[in-house]
């Protein structure tokens, strides 16, 4: 033990701590409003904390991307108005711990009035703190059921599982009569909560879940799920994994020689990466998309376009791109509404807003609007992949449910 | 900014105490475990779900995750007491997964979607409403932790924790208890991570089993090191190192899709940067090289001795016990080492144990002193039946060995060598009044005082504050033999202790166990030269090929033709 | 019963995919005595390299899983020269190289995200990866018969290695004794980097036929790392059997565990085995127990 020495050295740790205490005790109050106006144009922070490293940053990536292009479009559009938006990053890891303390950065340092996130998780823990900071909380990617009413600052731009997942699981229970559901689920807080209103629904819908089994994130084999769900003999299977153990659970499926109809989310459906593992055995899979996507949409094709040449490849998850995009230009309708009202652009402005607008129009979306519980709801397009090696936009469309 | 500043502050003080526990069983005692992130993660989720659900306060939350935590592992250190290296690791990370999994998939914690909805934290009902009380709350914890853990490391507890680190038999054979040592280490450091648990939970308020994975433990072990093992105030580095960091690099101009894996690149190379190029961490000092073992170079000078020399009376009421073994046998892999041995060992007397190489003198030593069981036989001490007491509890009652190498505890000091033997059990104790008052009390400086009155008479009192490793070869077989005797054991049992001695070396340990023995105390002693044997032994026991051959007074034995033949093996 | 049978078969195959990554380490701890968690690390990489060829240069997947197997050596004898040698010469203990070994793994796991970012890597299904054949209840595929020909394969040339040729006993005297092997005129520095490039070359055997089945990611082996340690321990640290055996034990704990069981509890399951089994055998199952002292 070295511990005889280094008096002061301690006391130079104890001072620091001390140090950093006061300055946090002395720091000013949160102030709302952190807009800056110059030659006319007034410039509005968007906090955006999206997974930029770690297993998920593959799509969080690409989800700030499309902000930046729906933030630049929405600049030329609005700048008539008098106001510019300007885009503030920082990186959730897809995580809790990580993804607070971006989220502290951004409504503490950055002051940003509202942030933009996704993935249930950072959204969840998110929640409490954007309370007490009084920002203004904004999911626009995550879809776990539990996010509705999850906080008083929390507004959920993106539709929940409550949303599309109750779609297809009804869907198959009442317009393809199936009677006996089998789920497999990646074990984490978006399969729970997946599984939950899948189960839900179909069982109101007067089916029955038979077997529910879980995977973990990354797992190399499916084998063992698929052969349990299929001994509990369904009529229909429902998948809700991520991107790194997907492809094996497809896998599985048909070397099983199953041909029991498989349902999953636009998450894995649109996915290029799973679709290139899996191959011929995601053909003839039913996945939900929240979103239109067709490349018949002049201003989608612009924007894949646009990305395909900045990137070299195609977006990771299309459908939920478009919610990133909108995003931009959803703030920014907030932003016009309380300048008109000559209300300072702060969290509680924000979210009041939110709460007494009738429909916010959207470019891609055409509009949105929120429920007193502060989520959407969205028609849900149910595709079927007809070749899994195609682009996911030549899929082909099989209903669209109103909500 | 007051928001982000005491959030971090408060993260901060969640990892210092994190790191400063795992320091404590890593740094302190040189135990190795990856379950602390699995026991910050039992205390986040006890208090989480004792304030939510059951409308607990804060201060018996904690106290609760602190008393769950610490029974938990207990019970994980008693299955582990047999388990050593690889397999401790392999333990812990069993430990680790099985617990997160067990969170993960019971219904009550909110399974893989975490637990939401944690109240705010209160002192006694009144609430902390906003960050920055909750972060002084964080930091006035954190310092208590910091206040509590520099006195334990500085009690005697934290001595033997050191001795357990440096050298663990060596410890034992000295009668430190080392296996409830360790329990209680391994229980107060993972009860200190259930208190930083308790915290995060009320400071994040939303918790879930990705915050306290494989990866965390990792983390924590990562920013114990980078820090510096053993150091008091490393924790305060390594945290700041392992969360200022990342988050200064927050702040410059990268592009958005590298901030992360440059983080992950800069850190690891980090960790692997000061592991080979500074393992001592960033707080440590650099321990001096300890020179190969000099005989001939530093010949210890007898000093001439003076009336304070004299020697201290170490034997009181020995009442002349008797350590005995009847008929001992011990075989490994179907080769009898020692077969039916009986022998007695007098109070008052050295006898010398010789034998040719392989004859089991060494083996027999073992089972006398408890480190190794007899397969058959039994040993007494006095009256009472031995044979199935650990090293550590016979040395307790007063039989205490030597190595044929020294086993000093190298990394501590020469006067810490003493302090350690000169300490008894019931000091010890972790939760004595030495842990409050951080070892300063009275018993204390009693030991102090007569560990150095030991250092004059050992002639080594000028080197007390050196590390033992550093001393010169003669100087360590002396401060071997001090540590023995400050034990005040009354047997003793010295393998070879005069090897690679010159002759004044010698004459000083001679004086020593003459000195040891004219006051009651039993000295057996293994020896090569026979020169010795003459000089120093009444009775000579004759070993060969694990039988007792002969024995008897020492003139009979070495004047024995035949035993001659036998031991020079012609 | 079909679905015990194809839960056992799932597990078994899965078991000797364990062992399969299981062999180096069990290689190099029983000669080096480091416990090569960066082991993980050359499983990417020699995935990515794999795949880098295959996918990226349209190699042929033959000649590119060959290059994977020399990438995989070379990023084994870099650890050893870059970092265990030294920490060896420093006389580091057990702990810092495990420490050390950790930090490589995740030193390397954030290169590739550097270089290839974090998106995962798919490598489509060819005619001859989709090849099933159905017998009773089961269904083998393609990948279950390179699982089982790499893993057996593998095994018994290592096997062959270690008891017929004068490298491969070199491995075992060092391990034994290193002292005693030196004053024998081994060089000990040459068998340790001897020792990483046979153990990392059989690492790239489990990374091309997941490359081949799975999309590559940087976090891959992340998890086939903790289960062969496992299987070390379970099957004695050292021995090749054991690794093998223990590979093929974990492999059916695991997937068999979830016949009755949720599949959720199959990784409590295997954990708590392993906990139950390093407390009443910590020695594993192919060496008798020692004396304790």
């Amino acid at each position: 033990m070295k511990l005889g020495s280094g008096g002061r050295r301690r006391l130079a740790v104890v001072a620091a701590v001390a140090v950093l205490g006061t300055s946090a005790c002395g720091g000013a109050a949160q102030s709302g409003d952190s807009s800056v106006t110059k030659n006319g144009i007034t410039t509005y922070k968007m906090g955006v904390a999206m997974a930029l490293s770690g297993s998920q940053s593959a799509l969080g990536q690409d989800f700030v991307t499309f902000v930046k292009y729906g933030i630049e479009d929405a600049n030329t559009q609005y700048q008539k108005d008098g106001f510019k938006i300007d885009l503030v990053t920082e990186d959730t890891a897809g995580t809790a711990d990580v993804g607070l303390k971006a989220f502290n950065k951004l409504a503490s340092v950055e002051q940003t009035p509202v942030v933009f996130t996704a993935w249930s998780a950072v959204v969840k823990a998110m929640a409490p703190a954007a309370k007490d900071v009084g920002v203004a909380l904004i999911n626009s990617g995550a879809n776990s059921p539990e996010l509705e009413g999850a906080g008083d600052n929390l507004r959920n731009f993106f539709p929940l599982a409550s949303n599309d997942v109750a779609a297809v699981s009804t869907y198959m229970a009442k317009t393809q009569k199936k009677k006996r559901a089998a789920i497999i689920r990646v074990d984490n807080a978006t399969g729970q909560g997946a599984a939950e209103v899948y189960k839900k629904s179909f069982e109101a819908a007067g089916g029955k879940v038979v077997a529910e089994e879980t995977i973990r994130q990354d797992a190399v084999d499916a084998s063992a799920q698929v052969a349990k769900v299929l001994a509990a003999k369904p009529d229909t299977i429902h998948i809700h994994a991520l991107l790194g153990e997907a492809p094996v659970i497809f896998k599985a499926l048909k070397e099983s020689g199953s041909t029991v109809p498989i349902t999953t989310y636009a998450g894995l459906g649109e996915a290029v990466a799973v679709r290139t593992a899996a191959g011929s055995s995601m053909d003839g899979v039913i996945y939900t998309t929240l979103a239109n996507t067709s490349p018949t949409n002049p201003k989608i094709k612009a924007l894949v376009d646009r990305f395909t040449k900045d990137k070299g490849r195609e977006p990771a998850g299309l459908s939920y791109d478009v919610y990133m995009y909108d995003s931009a230009f959803f703030y920014a309708e907030i932003v016009k509404a309380l300048r008109a009202a000559k209300k300072p652009v702060d969290g509680k402005n924000i979210l009041d807003t939110i709460d007494h607008t009738a429909s916010f129009p959207l470019p891609l979306q055409q509009s949105t609007q929120f429920t007193p519980t502060g989520i959407v709801r969205k028609p849900v397009i149910l595709k079927k992949i007809s070749d899994a090696k195609a682009n996911p936009a030549a899929d082909e469309v099989l209903t669209t449910i109103q909500p | 900014m007051s928001f982000y500043l005491s959030n971090l502050v408060a993260l901060l003080a969640i990892f210092v105490i994190l790191g400063m526990s795992f320091n404590l069983l890593m740094g302190n005692a040189g135990l190795f475990s990856i379950a602390h992130g699995a026991f910050f993660g039992l205390g986040a989720y006890t208090t989480g779900l004792l304030m939510r659900d059951h409308g607990w306060g804060f201060v018996p939350a904690v106290l609760a995750s602190c008393a769950l935590c610490a029974v938990v592992s207990t019970a994980l250190g008693a299955a582990a007491r047999r388990v050593t290296d690889v397999y401790l690791v392999i333990l812990t990370l069993a430990f680790q997964v099985g617990a997160i999994e067990v969170i993960r998939n019971s219904e009550t914690t909110g399974g893989a979607g975490g637990l939401v909805g944690i109240p705010r934290p209160d002192i006694f009902g009144a609430v902390l409403v906003t960050p920055v009380q909750v972060a002084a709350l964080a930091v006035v914890l954190c310092l208590l932790v910091a206040a509590v853990l520099r006195a334990v490391v500085r009690s005697p507890f934290g001595r033997t924790l050191a001795a357990l680190r440096e050298d663990e038999l060596a410890a034992r054979s000295l009668g430190k208890a080392t296996p409830i040592a360790k329990i209680k280490v391994f229980a107060v450091s993972s009860a200190l991570a259930g208190v930083a648990g308790a915290l995060f939970a009320v400071q994040v308020r939303y918790i879930s089993t990705a915050d306290f994975g494989l990866d965390r433990s990792i983390e924590i072990l990562s920013l114990t090191i980078i820090g510096g093992l053993a150091v008091w105030w490393g924790p305060f580095v390594g945290a700041a190192v392992v969360l200022l960091v990342p988050e200064a690099l927050t702040y410059l101009a990268l592009p958005d899709t590298l901030v992360g894996a440059i983080k992950g690149f800069a850190f690891s190379l980090l960790l692997l940067a000061f592991l080979l190029f500074r393992p001592q961490g960033i707080a440590g000092r650099r321990r001096r090289k300890a020179g190969p073992p000099a005989p001939e170079a530093a010949p210890v000078v007898p000093r001439p001795r003076e009336a304070a020399d004299a020697p201290p009376p170490p034997v009181e009421g020995s009442g002349g016990r008797v350590l005995r073994c009847e008929d001992v046998s011990i075989g490994f892999g179907g080769l009898k080492a020692v077969d039916g041995v009986t022998l007695t060992l007098r109070p008052g007397s050295i006898t010398g144990l010789v034998g040719p190489n392989g004859a089991g003198k060494t083996t027999l030593f073992n089972l006398l002193s408890g480190l190794l069981e007899p397969d058959t036989g039994r040993v007494y001490y006095g009256d009472r039946d031995v044979t199935r007491s650990s090293l550590d509890s016979r040395a307790r009652r007063g039989i205490v060995r030597s190595f044929q190498e020294m086993r000093l505890f190298d990394g501590m000091t020469v006067r810490q060598n003493l302090l350690l033997s000169l300490t008894p059990k019931r000091d010890e104790r972790l939760l004595t009044v030495g842990v409050l008052l951080g070892g300063r009390h009275a018993a204390e400086r009693a030991r102090a005082a007569r560990a150095d009155e030991m250092l004059s008479y050992l002639g080594i009192a000028h080197q007390a504050d050196t590390l033992a490793g550093d001393l010169s070869y003669a100087e360590q077989k002396l401060l071997m033999m001090g540590r023995l005797l400050a034990t005040r054991a009354d047997c003793y049992l010295l393998d070879e202790p005069m090897s690679g001695l010159d002759d004044a070396g010698r004459e000083r340990i001679l004086t020593l166990l003459r000195d040891t023995v004219a006051q009651g105390a039993t000295i057996c002693l293994v020896e090569h030269s026979l020169d010795v044997i003459r000089k120093v032994c009444s009775w000579v026991v004759f070993l060969a090929d694990g039988k007792l051959v002969k024995e008897g007074p020492t003139d009979e034995i070495t004047g024995d033709r035949e035993l001659a033949a036998m031991y020079f093996g012609s | 019963m079909a679905l015990f049978l194809q839960l056992a078969q799932n597990g078994a195959i899965i078991g000797l995919l364990y062992g399969l990554f299981a062999y180096g380490m069990s290689l190099i701890i029983s000669t080096t005595g480091v416990l090569h968690f960066a082991h993980g690390f050359t499983l990417v990489g020699a995935a990515y390299t794999f795949w880098w060829l295959y996918q990226g240069h349209g190699i042929h997947p033959v000649l590119a899983a060959v290059v994977a197997l020399a990438a995989a050596a070379a990023i084994g004898v870099v650890i050893e020269l870059g970092v265990y040698r030294p920490l060896r010469r420093r006389n580091a203990g057990g702990m810092v190289f495990l420490v050390a070994s950790l930090a490589v793994l995740t030193l390397g796991q954030n290169l590739l995200v550097l270089l290839f970012g974090t998106d995962p890597k798919p490598t489509p299904p060819s005619a001859f990866m989709s090849w099933t054949v159905h017998a009773g209840p089961l269904v083998i595929r393609t990948f279950d018969v390179l699982v089982v020909a790499a893993s057996l394969g593998a095994f018994a040339g290592l096997y062959l290695l270690q008891t017929r040729t004068a490298v491969g006993l070199s491995f075992r005297a060092v391990g034994d004794n290193p002292e005693r092997a030196e004053t024998l005129g081994i060089r000990l520095q040459r068998t340790y980097v001897w020792v990483f490039v046979a153990g990392s070359v059989v690492a790239a055997l489990p990374a091309v036929l997941l490359a081949v089945q799975n999309p590559v990611t940087p976090s891959m082996g992340f998890d086939l790392l903790v289960k062969a340690v496992i299987a070390l321990v379970i099957g004695g640290v050292g021995s090749m059997p054991g690794a093998l055996l223990g590979g093929v034990l974990i492999g059916l704990v695991e997937s068999l565990a979830v016949y009755k069981l949720p599949t959720q509890w199959a990784e409590f399951t295997l954990f708590a085995v392993l906990f139950l089994f390093v407390v009443v055998r910590p020695n594993g199952l192919s060496r008798n127990a020692l004396r304790s002292a």
